[in-house]
């Protein structure tokens, strides 16, 4: 009788055990979809620089990521910059344009500000995704849904403008920003990426080029990413 | 022995049903919100930070009273008040062409608005805990003293709120404050973008549903 008593205790507590692991052990979810492990994804994406002082840069991007878990990556990414005169560059060439001391000096012409921008960008980089999961947009329609940092590093091409020089420098990347997954092979992407790079900004009227800087520049970027295998993985 | 057998069967049946029930009490069909948001007032202190000036910049502390009718829309009154100052880009650029372009400053904006969270969703922290959060939109109108003067402003902004506990929230927002300001050579239209990082506290500190889960 002992023995049985033995036997029905310790099935009991077999039983509670394997009751208290079902869930205390259990992931937040259940055959989650990684969306991201052992995918490519390839990006093309549009965007500007912000808050330029003076010289506003359009930027083309293609970039790449092989995201190795679902949280982290590594990839690179190529951007073209196109360069555009802020309202301050304007502004400051019509006025000295107007100077009389300059006008003397210069009769008939009209003053160019010189400036530098941002003309290609070749990084390499690492794609953290700290956030992931799912929206409901309007009460009724789900999305999936994460937040990501990139950090990386490469070259730089600056272009100059109104006399001064191009030149080959680096850039430093830090930047993050939202992935949202229509579907599970191609997603909407809102990022703000800074390109920090060492530059000459601009000139003063005098033809002095300013010493060089360590300038930020922040910019927009709109992007659509495809991934492969189109078909995402699945957790346990 | 037999019987020893039979019972030994039957509690191991007792316990995985057992088990089974432990289970289905956290699992439902309709599950509750875990933050409810509608009937509860929030008050948000904040650090503002000017995002597109070169001329100026400004830094600010703010405080905002809102009161969420439902989960989507809420009303609320807002302050902020700004510390601005000249940057050195300011002396930068009057050193180097001799020209000094006109700088305003803001003193404060006061005024009112009404939010809606179209998005609602939930995010696991690197696979493991979950976060909820909110996106809502937000427009409306007030007063901006800028240049010793106020101007009539309007309001759009958006904002990300995570929530910390059933009572606690951080919030981050890109707000853009409009109007119109007369310059020396011409009238301007500005926009004043800022980012809002504020902490929200709800009251009641929770919510408590009308029927048990």
């Amino acid at each position: 009788m002992r023995r049985i008593l033995v036997c029905v205790m310790m099935l009991l507590g077999s039983g509670f055990a394997w009751a208290k692991t079902g869930l205390t052990d259990a992931p937040s979810i259940r055959h989650q979809q990684l969306l991201r492990k052992a995918r490519h994804e390839l990006t093309p994406a549009i965007g500007a620089t912000m808050n330029d002082i003076y010289c506003r840069n359009m930027l083309i991007q293609l970039g790449y990521v092989y995201h190795i878990t679902d949280w982290i990556g590594v990839g690179a990414e190529f951007s073209y910059g196109v360069g555009f005169k802020t309202a301050l560059t304007s502004q400051i060439e019509s006025e000295v344009t107007r100077d009389p001391e300059w006008l003397e000096k210069n009769a008939g012409a009209k003053y160019q500000l010189g400036r530098t921008g941002l003309n290609i960008l070749a990084l390499a980089k690492a794609a953290i995704v700290p956030f992931s999961g799912k929206i409901v947009l309007f009460r009724n329609f789900g999305a999936y849904v994460d937040f990501h940092v990139n950090l990386g590093g490469g070259l730089a091409m600056v272009k100059g403008y109104g006399g001064l020089d191009d030149s080959t420098t680096y850039a430093v990347l830090v930047g993050g920003g939202f992935r949202f997954f229509p579907m599970n092979w191609w997603s909407v992407n809102l990022d703000v990426s800074d390109y920090m790079v060492p530059r000459v900004l601009n000139r003063a009227a005098t033809g002095t080029p300013t010493e060089k800087k360590f300038t930020q520049n922040p910019a927009f970027l709109f992007g659509v990413s495809f991934f492969m295998p189109t078909a995402p993985g699945r957790g346990n | 022995m037999k019987l020893g057998v039979v019972l030994a069967t039957l509690c191991v049946f007792a316990s995985v049903a057992r088990a089974q029930e432990d289970t289905e009490k956290y699992i439902r069909v309709v599950q509750q919100k875990p933050f409810i948001k509608a009937m509860r007032a929030e008050l948000m202190p904040a650090f503002v930070a000017g995002l597109n000036e070169t001329l100026t910049s400004h830094l600010g502390v703010g405080v905002t009273g809102r009161f969420h009718i439902t989960d989507e829309w809420a009303v609320a009154a807002e302050y902020i008040k700004y510390f601005g100052k000249l940057s050195s880009l300011a002396t930068d650029i009057g050193d180097q062409y001799q020209v000094y372009p006109e700088k305003h400053l803001m003193d404060f904006y006061a005024g009112v608005n009404a939010s809606y969270v179209p998005f609602v969703g939930k995010f696991l922290l690197f696979g493991g805990p979950i976060v909820y959060w909110d996106t809502y939109l937000l427009a409306g109108g007030g007063v901006t003293r800028s240049n010793f003067k106020n101007r009539a402003s309007g309001e759009l902004g958006l904002g990300m709120r995570f929530t910390l506990t059933q009572f606690l929230t951080v919030s981050f927002e890109l707000r853009d404050y409009m109007f119109t300001e007369p310059w020396k050579t011409t009238t301007k239209f500005v926009n004043d973008v800022v980012f809002v990082a504020g902490l929200g506290l709800f009251a009641p500190f929770s919510h408590t549903y009308k029927y048990a889960k």
